[in-house]
């Protein structure tokens, strides 16, 4: 099948977050036939040991792939962030997947990787995924529309609706904090999903006053498997605290997120 | 046969004999379109050559000069009085005036010294009916993957033929006046074969070395489809029962699986594409409206967009109105609509950067074809326009990559999208490096699709929402400022 995702990169510290973001990847992986590159990079850390624990890694998961893709190892140096760009840009990534534990404000701290921060420096999706969430079938995928058409967002949700024969669920709050509906954006997104792929679409207008709220309660009301966002203080979840610390909906979902530039 | 008397008076005194000699004398027929560049030399090397007493281009209706430079250069021109080079080869053997005939191809310069005598002396010492040229130079794809396997299975006497499909050939005029020629690529190896069931006495030699100009891909499938056809409708002439076992069709399906593979590996360098829209995109206008003002039917082609919603109902009956218009006609339009003034440079300038360049239309490959050659792109999909004895029959063949397949990545029954699909398949590029470029509601979902979707001078608005770069002037310079 011709798709646009070919190398899935999983940012590693070892630590149990790791495994299901890779377990993640592995099912995507074989669904789609792409591959997947383990990388680490190096924080005060011995190299060596590093290493052979990546190696260890590779060992340990290389046969849970069954499609066409593989897996890559490799360990870099220097300021993550700028490590991890590079590598995404020089190697093409498609996609990142992060594995989130329940947020608290000092592990989000210490944390290596900030969503919105990657998914901006690197121009790259970043999928947050949590023990729970399933990725292997995306049946029903919501785009919380603001005030623009997410068209990278799009373009993306068709290529896995087309794959995983899912439905999109275009969801829009009925009125901008502007006090405007928000009728306009909703409709014309919807002509766009249906000028370029046969997926079927919904469109649901929701009652709220925050997106991300909004968001996250329709989708535990349909059961949804994926929601995708952008990283924009309109996907934050309510609250200065939350505002200040940039708390996007992927921090508090329990279904796998999805955030792109 | 034409014995001309050639006196050889040098020397000669007052009182003495006159030495006589009786030599066999050759037409030489080259059919040609549009080679300017080279007509001139092929027709000087022929009248060097001592047997040539007449040189005949055949000229099918060329638009640079070709004509003209001909004429300058000595050779007697008549035109086509309809295109492919198997009518061309037909007329040039009725107006051959010597009982020997060669014919070589317009387009190679320079041809080895010594091809005309080659070709020529197993004829003139009466040891063949028919020559062909046999030349040294890389192997031809459909020569080695299409026309060898296909003869072997069907005319194994054949197969030994280095080069079946050369168009450098030499015979007897009464032979030539028996056969009934295919057109373009299918004529040549269609000669052989009716030598072949005629039993005439066939020989192939060898003439040297030969630079030939490499087709394109999109030329390589027409000739393997056409040179195909001509063998296998040949055996079928000679034994109607001929089919190809199901040995056989395995060894061919062998070859065409071993055959898309090499060309995968060799496109894999090819790693960006660029697709353009024809109508209102590279072409100022629309062509079929141009038609329409031109041949009148704008009121009934009105009608049909306005009532007939199925895009494939719709392109059939549109084919139908151009039913009856000749081939030279249309062509005649094509040459009257004016294409982006900058649109050559822009194929130019996209290929000096890596780019593949083709065009995805939903008009005819005639159109698309006379674009290709001008600006010299790498491909078109477009649909095909039938024509029989220069005429349009009406009948409108779509091609096959339009349509969807269980993979295609926007699930719509006809879509251009799927088209870029196959081409980027075919030319081993992901969709993320392709530049799609289009005007109309057509165009969105390819436009949407693509690395880089373009609404070039949009008529719809969502075009230009869906698309990463909008063009409002009819240039295409902006386009490079986006362009690695």
């Amino acid at each position: 099948m011709t798709n646009s995702l070919y190398n899935i990169l999983v940012p590693v510290d070892f630590t149990s977050k790791n495994e299901w973001a890779i377990a993640k990847a592995i099912e995507l992986s074989n669904s789609l036939h792409c591959n997947v590159h383990l990388v680490h990079v190096l924080n005060g850390d011995e190299p060596k040991l590093a290493g052979e624990r990546l190696l260890t890694m590779k060992e340990h998961y290389k046969d849970h792939l069954c499609g066409e893709g593989s897996m890559e190892i490799s360990m870099l140096h220097g300021n993550p962030y700028q490590q991890l760009s590079d590598y995404i840009t020089h190697f093409q990534m498609d996609l990142v997947i992060v594995g989130l534990s329940r947020f608290n404000f000092f592990e989000r701290v210490l944390s290596s990787v900030s969503i919105s921060r990657l998914s901006r420096k690197a121009n790259v999706p970043v999928l947050a995924v949590r023990a729970s969430g399933l990725v292997h079938h995306f049946k029903k995928i919501i785009l919380p529309l603001n005030d623009h058409i997410p068209l990278s967002r799009i373009k993306l949700a068709a290529l896995l609706g087309r794959h995983f024969k899912s439905t999109i669920y275009l969801v829009s709050l009925r009125k901008k904090s502007t006090g405007e509906y928000n009728l306009p954006v909703l409709n014309e997104t919807l002509n766009v999903i249906q000028s370029i792929t046969t997926v079927p679409v919904q469109s649901i207008i929701l009652e709220g006053k925050n997106l991300a709220t909004s968001t996250l309660n329709f989708a535990g009301r349909i059961n949804a498997d994926l929601i995708m966002i952008n990283p924009i203080k309109d996907f934050c979840m309510p609250g200065f605290w939350n505002r200040l610390t940039r708390k996007l909906m992927s921090y508090h979902s329990r279904m796998p997120v999805l955030t792109m530039d | 046969m034409v014995y001309v008397l050639k006196r050889y008076t040098r020397n000669v005194r007052p009182g003495r004999v006159f030495r006589i000699k009786m030599e066999i004398m050759v037409t030489v027929v080259i059919p040609a379109l549009n080679e300017a560049n080279t007509i001139r030399q092929v027709i000087q090397f022929c009248k060097q050559e001592r047997h040539v007493d007449e040189v005949i281009v055949i000229d099918d209706t060329s638009e640079d000069g070709t004509a003209e430079i001909a004429k300058e250069a000595g050779a007697i021109v008549l035109k086509s009085a309809s295109r492919g080079k198997g009518i061309s080869m037909k007329e040039g053997v009725d107006a051959a005036k010597h009982e020997i005939i060669v014919f070589l191809d317009g387009d190679i310069d320079p041809y080895p010294i010594d091809t005309i005598d080659a070709l020529t002396a197993p004829l003139i010492a009466d040891e063949a009916d028919f020559v062909k040229g046999g030349f040294s130079r890389n192997a031809g794809r459909v020569t080695e993957l299409v026309a060898k396997p296909l003869l072997a299975i069907f005319f194994p006497a054949l197969s030994s033929f280095a080069q079946p499909l050369s168009g450098m050939i030499a015979g007897k005029k009464q032979f030539f006046k028996k056969l009934e020629f295919f057109n373009d690529y299918g004529v040549d190896i269609g000669i052989l074969l009716d030598m072949y069931l005629m039993k005439a006495r066939i020989q192939e030699v060898n003439i040297g070395y030969i630079e030939n100009k490499s087709k394109s891909w999109e030329g390589l499938g027409k000739m393997s489809k056409e040179v195909a056809k001509a063998i296998i409708s040949k055996a079928r002439e000679e034994d109607s029962s001929a089919t190809a076992t199901s040995q056989d069709v395995a060894t061919i399906e062998e070859i065409n699986n071993a055959m898309h593979e090499a060309l995968q590996e060799n496109l894999a360098e090819h790693k960006r594409l660029a697709v353009f829209d024809v109508d209102d995109t590279v072409l100022t206008d629309r062509f079929i409206d141009v038609c329409a003002r031109e041949y009148g039917f704008t009121a009934k082609l009105e009608d049909l967009r306005q009532h007939e919603k199925d895009p494939l109902i719709l392109t059939k009956r549109i084919g139908l109105l151009l039913k009856g218009i000749s081939m030279d006609a249309l062509l005649n339009t094509i040459h009257g609509i004016k294409m982006v003034e900058d649109f050559k440079e822009t194929v130019r300038g996209l290929k000096e950067k890596g780019y593949l360049v083709g065009l995805i239309s939903h008009g005819y490959t005639l159109v698309t074809n006379y674009i290709i050659k001008n600006v010299d792109a790498d491909f078109a999909v477009a649909n095909q326009l039938e024509f029989f004895e220069g005429k349009a029959t009406g009948e409108v063949n779509m091609p096959s990559s339009y349509f969807a397949s269980p993979d295609s990545v926007c699930g719509h029954a006809f879509c251009k999208t799927n088209a870029l699909q196959y081409v980027c398949e075919k030319f081993n590029v992901q969709f993320r490096n392709c530049i799609a470029v289009g005007d109309s509601v057509d165009d969105l979902c390819m436009i949407g699709h693509a690395g880089m979707g373009v609404a070039f001078c949009a008529k719809e608005k969502l075009l230009e929402k869906v698309a990463a770069k909008v063009i409002r002037e009819k240039s295409f310079r902006s386009l490079f400022e986006f362009v690695k």
